[in-house]
C-alpha cells in the first residue's frame, strides 16, 4: 500500500458569512493524481489555497509528509516541496520567460548561480516546447504559453506535490493534448498531482481518482467510473 | 553591445573626473546638488521601479540622515565621517520601521502612508525647534575643515559611484531577481519561495540607507538644515527625475537627476512656471513612454551600433 503524502483533515474556510469549504477530509498517496472537481463556487480553489498556505484553515489540519502545513507561509511551503500554478494565470509580466524561471529555481538553491541553473531551464522550457521564447517578456506570450510557463516555474522548484488550477481553461486544443502529455510524463517520473478542472475529457482521462466539491462539501470520491455513476454527482454537477 | 557601454562609462567617468577643472565654482554647486538627487533618484529607483514600493517618504529618510548626523556632531562632537555613517544607519533602522508597517499596505494605501509618515516628520522638526532649529534652521559643522568645493564634489562622486555599484550588484544579483518577483505579483512570488516579507523589508532598509547617506552629505555640505527639505514637492521632484530618466533603470534615473536639476538652473528665469515644465514633461513621459525618455533613446543608439557592427561583418 502507497504511503500517504498528504493528509487533509476536516478543514473549514469561511470568508465572513460565506463557508467556502467545510469540514472536508481527505488524503493523496505517493504519485497519485487526484482529479477535483465541482461546480463553481464549490471550493475547488480555495482547497488549493489552502494547501499552498496563500490562506489559512479555520478549522482542521493539512498535513505534507507527516508535518502540519496549514500554518506556514507559501514560501515555507512551497521550499518543502509543494508548487501550484493559478487559474488565471499569474506569469511575471514584465520579467522573461528566463527569469520567470529563475525565481523558484535560486528561491530553493541558497547558493546556486543564474549560470549553474540555466541548464535546467532550457531543459524544461524544451520539455514544454518553449525554449524559443526564453527571452520574450511574459506579458508578450498568448494565453496558452502563460500556462507552459506557469507549469515551467512550478517544476523549477521541483516539487513534489504539483496543484494545477484549471490548466486547461482557455487554451488551443493542440496545447491541451501536450499538456496532458506532459502532466502524464511528470507524473510517469514520480510527480504527485492534485488536477482541478471543469474540462470533463481532460480530468476523467488523466486522474486515477475523483473528489466532487459541492457547496464547500465534498460529496464523493472514488475512481472516475465510480463517480460518473454516482447519483449525487449526476445530479449536482454532471447531469445527464 | 557590451563594447558601447563600457565605453559610455569610460566617457562619463572621465567627464566627471574632470568636470571641477571645466567649469566655475557656481556650476560646481549645482553638480554637487545633482549628485545627491541622483543618489536619492537612483535609491528610490530601486525601492520604486524594482521592488514596487511606492514610496513618498524618501525624502523624509534623507532627512532622517541629515539632522541624526548633524545633531550627533553638534551634540558630541564625533567626526561628519562617522557621523553621515551612523545617519544612514538610522535611515536604514527607520526603513526597517516603516517596511514593516507598510507589509500589507500596496499602490495607494502605501503611498499615503509614507506621505503621512514624512508630513508627522516634518511637523516634529518644526516644532522640536530648539533642538533642531525648526523654520530658523539648523547650522551644521562642515564635513571637511577646509574650504574646498572640488573636495565636496570628488566625495559626492565617491559616494555616487560606490552607491551605483552595490546597487547595481542588488539588481543583477538573486536579490534583485526577487524584487522584481515581488513587484510583479506577491503570491505568485510566495508560491514560487519567494520570502516576501523579508524582500519587502530589505528593499526599504537597503534605499533608506542610501537616502540617509545623501542626506548625511547634503547637511554637512549646505551647512543648513531646515525641514523644507521633506516638503512634498522635494518628493515630487525626486520622483520626476526617476519617471523622465526610467523608472526601472538605475542609470536613467541618475540621468533625470542630472537633466531636471540642470534645466532648474537654466529656466530660473522663469521662477515657479519651470515647475509646471517639469510636471508637463512628467505627464507626456507618463503617457507617451513609460519606459523614461533616456532608455528609448539609449536602445536606439545600441540598435545602430549593432546594425553598424553586424553590417561591418
Amino acid at each position: 500500500m502507497k504511503k500517504h503524502m498528504l493528509k487533509v483533515s476536516r478543514v473549514t474556510k469561511r470568508f465572513g458569512g460565506l463557508t467556502a469549504l467545510e469540514n472536508v477530509s481527505f488524503r493523496v498517496a505517493e504519485n497519485e493524481l487526484l482529479g477535483v472537481i465541482g461546480p463553481n463556487g464549490s471550493g475547488k480553489t480555495t482547497l488549493i489555497n489552502l494547501i499552498n498556505g496563500i490562506h489559512k484553515p479555520d478549522n482542521g489540519d493539512i498535513i505534507f509528509r507527516d508535518m502540519p502545513i496549514h500554518r506556514l507561509s507559501s514560501y515555507k511551503i512551497a521550499q518543502k516541496g509543494i508548487g501550484r500554478t493559478f487559474q488565471v494565470t499569474r506569469v511575471f509580466r514584465r520579467m522573461s520567460v528566463m527569469e520567470n524561471m529563475m525565481v523558484p529555481a535560486l528561491s530553493i538553491s541558497k547558493s546556486g548561480t543564474q549560470e549553474a541553473l540555466l541548464p535546467k531551464a532550457l531543459e524544461i522550457l524544451a520539455l514544454l516546447k518553449i525554449v524559443h521564447l526564453k527571452d520574450e517578456y511574459g506579458r508578450s506570450l498568448s494565453g496558452g504559453q502563460h500556462k507552459l510557463l506557469e507549469l515551467g516555474r512550478v517544476l523549477m522548484l521541483d516539487p513534489d506535490l504539483i496543484l494545477l488550477d484549471e490548466p486547461f481553461a482557455g487554451v488551443h486544443p493542440e496545447l491541451k493534448a501536450d499538456l496532458h502529455d506532459h502532466i502524464r510524463k511528470l507524473h510517469d517520473r514520480g510527480k504527485t498531482f492534485i488536477l482541478i478542472s471543469h474540462d470533463m475529457h481532460s480530468i476523467f482521462s488523466l486522474s486515477q481518482r475523483l473528489m466532487v466539491l459541492s457547496s464547500g462539501e465534498k460529496i464523493a470520491h472514488g475512481t472516475p467510473e465510480e463517480i460518473r455513476k454516482n447519483e449525487e454527482v449526476i445530479e449536482a454537477y454532471l447531469g445527464n | 553591445m557590451k563594447n558601447l557601454n563600457r565605453l559610455i562609462l569610460m566617457g562619463l567617468l572621465s567627464a566627471a573626473a574632470l568636470l571641477p577643472f571645466a567649469m566655475d565654482g557656481y556650476w560646481l554647486h549645482i553638480i554637487i546638488i545633482a549628485y545627491y538627487y541622483a543618489l536619492l533618484a537612483s535609491s528610490w529607483c530601486l525601492l520604486a521601479g524594482y521592488a514596487g514600493q511606492f514610496s513618498f517618504a524618501h525624502a523624509a529618510l534623507a532627512a532622517v540622515g541629515a539632522y541624526t548626523s548633524a545633531l550627533l556632531v553638534l551634540n558630541t562632537g564625533i567626526s561628519p565621517v562617522y557621523s553621515i555613517i551612523i545617519g544612514s544607519f538610522a535611515a536604514a533602522g527607520v526603513g526597517l520601521v516603516i517596511g514593516f508597517l507598510c507589509l500589507r499596505l500596496q499602490g495607494p494605501y502605501l503611498a499615503l502612508f509614507t506621505i503621512a509618515y514624512s508630513e508627522i516628520f516634518r511637523i516634529v522638526l518644526n516644532a522640536e525647534y530648539r533642538y533642531t532649529g525648526g523654520n530658523f534652521g539648523l547650522n551644521v559643522p562642515p564635513l571637511f575643515a577646509r574650504e574646498s568645493r572640488i573636495l565636496y564634489y570628488y566625495t559626492i562622486l565617491g559616494i555616487l559611484i560606490l552607491s551605483l555599484v552595490v546597487m547595481h550588484k542588488i539588481v543583477t544579483s538573486r536579490l534583485g531577481l526577487f524584487f522584481r518577483a515581488v513587484r510583479e505579483d506577491e503570491d505568485a512570488a510566495a508560491t514560487l519561495g519567494v520570502n516576501v516579507v523579508k524582500y519587502k523589508i530589505l528593499a526599504f532598509v537597503i534605499t533608506s540607507f542610501f537616502a540617509g547617506l545623501a542626506g548625511g552629505f547634503y547637511a554637512h555640505y549646505v551647512r543648513i538644515l531646515t525641514p523644507n527639505i521633506i516638503q512634498l514637492p522635494q518628493m515630487g521632484l525626486i520622483i520626476a527625475m526617476v519617471v523622465i530618466g526610467g523608472i526601472e533603470s538605475l542609470a536613467g534615473a541618475v540621468a533625470g537627476a542630472f537633466i531636471l536639476q540642470l534645466a532648474a538652473e537654466y529656466l530660473r528665469d522663469y521662477e515657479e512656471l519651470r515647475w509646471v515644465f517639469f510636471g508637463l514633461l512628467l505627464v507626456i513621459t507618463l503617457r507617451f513612454s513609460q519606459n523614461g525618455l533616456i532608455y528609448p533613446i539609449y536602445k536606439r543608439l545600441t540598435k545602430k551600433n549593432e546594425k553598424t557592427h553586424a553590417e561591418s561583418e
